[in-house]
């Protein structure tokens, strides 16, 4: 027997990804074994398989709902591109309309670019919201193949290429709109299993 | 739907479960395993073939006694449905009718 507390990260890991019914009881059994002298590299190891073990299980179980749910998600970040495309067309206008107020030519740029990425910031959280609806049963898993074959897959954007410096912008706009997205279509989820009571 | 068969992990883990009888949790049954076929499953990886198993209606479970070593968790005790029970006998017995009559498997052969 022993009294060595068990990796507290671990379990807090244990804790926040598993869902399945009987969580409590494998959190409870894999302390009984750490108590019955288990190593911590051990109890890492059951932790990382239990976690690997029920995301092959989400996945398993989401099946088709999840491939729909990350096309969709791709769908309207093309449609959005397409519509991107159109306020590009028409930024040329709005930069020469700034200058002609009399705005400097940097500050110009700026506000033009700070709109293309208000309006791709905005895409993002909707397809984020849309894949997390999509995706009742395993929300979690289904955000994260979508952010991660957003960030794997680059979507030309604009007809300029994006400066190399600004891409660690674009990517981490990316993954806090899609997150952002996910939140909101969890909190609204929330908000209804607590107004019906399901 | 009706299963059309268990893989060996779950055949393993139910045939676990009928070795334990009332003191089939987790833990014992991982041990069971281990100690029968030099097999080591990870335990959660027994508590998602059991999870697919309930699903199935082919093991129930029950909430046992909760202890200070399991940080206050209660212990869950599985066993094996009358469906789980037929399920067995009829793998049982397809493995058995492919095993039999193959003279390299012969004992007496060996």
């Amino acid at each position: 027997m022993t009294s060595r507390p068990p990796p507290r990260i671990a379990t807090w890991l244990l804790q926040r990804c598993l869902r399945g019914r009987h969580a409590e009881s494998l959190v409870g059994d894999l302390l009984e074994l750490h108590e019955q002298g288990k190593s911590r590299g051990w109890y890492w190891r059951q932790v990382l398989a239990a976690v690997g073990t029920d995301v092959a299980d989400a996945a398993r179980a989401s099946g088709r709902s999840l491939i729909v749910a990350v096309v969709v998600g791709w769908c309207a970040i093309l449609l959005w591109r397409e519509l991107n495309a159109v306020f590009i067309a028409y930024s040329g206008d709005i930069f020469w309309s700034l200058r002609r107020a009399g705005m400097d030519r940097s500050d110009g740029l700026l506000i033009a670019w700070g709109l293309g990425a208000l309006m791709r910031f905005v895409c993002f959280i909707a397809s984020g919201w849309l894949v997390a609806r999509l995706n009742v049963r395993h929300p979690a898993l289904a955000v994260a193949v979508f952010a991660a074959s957003v960030l794997l897959i680059p979507v030309p954007w604009q007809q300029i290429r994006l400066p190399y410096a600004m891409w660690p912008v674009h990517y981490g706009m990316a993954l806090a709109g899609i997150v952002a997205g996910a939140w909101l279509a969890g909190r609204r989820r929330r908000r209804y299993s607590i107004t019906t009571g399901s | 739907m009706k299963r059309q068969h268990l893989s060996q992990t779950e055949l393993m883990v139910m045939l676990a479960i009928l070795r334990l009888g009332r003191e089939a949790y987790g833990v014992p049954i991982a041990d069971e395993i281990d100690k029968r076929t030099g097999r080591e499953l990870a335990i959660g990886v027994v508590y998602s073939t059991l999870g697919r198993l309930e699903e199935d209606a082919l093991v129930r479970s029950e909430t046992g006694e909760a202890t200070a070593a399991r940080g206050g968790r209660a212990k869950t005790y599985f066993e094996l449905t009358a469906k789980g029970l037929k399920q067995v006998r009829e793998t049982q017995r397809s493995l058995q009718s492919l095993w039999n009559g193959i003279p390299q498997l012969r004992s007496d052969s060996a």
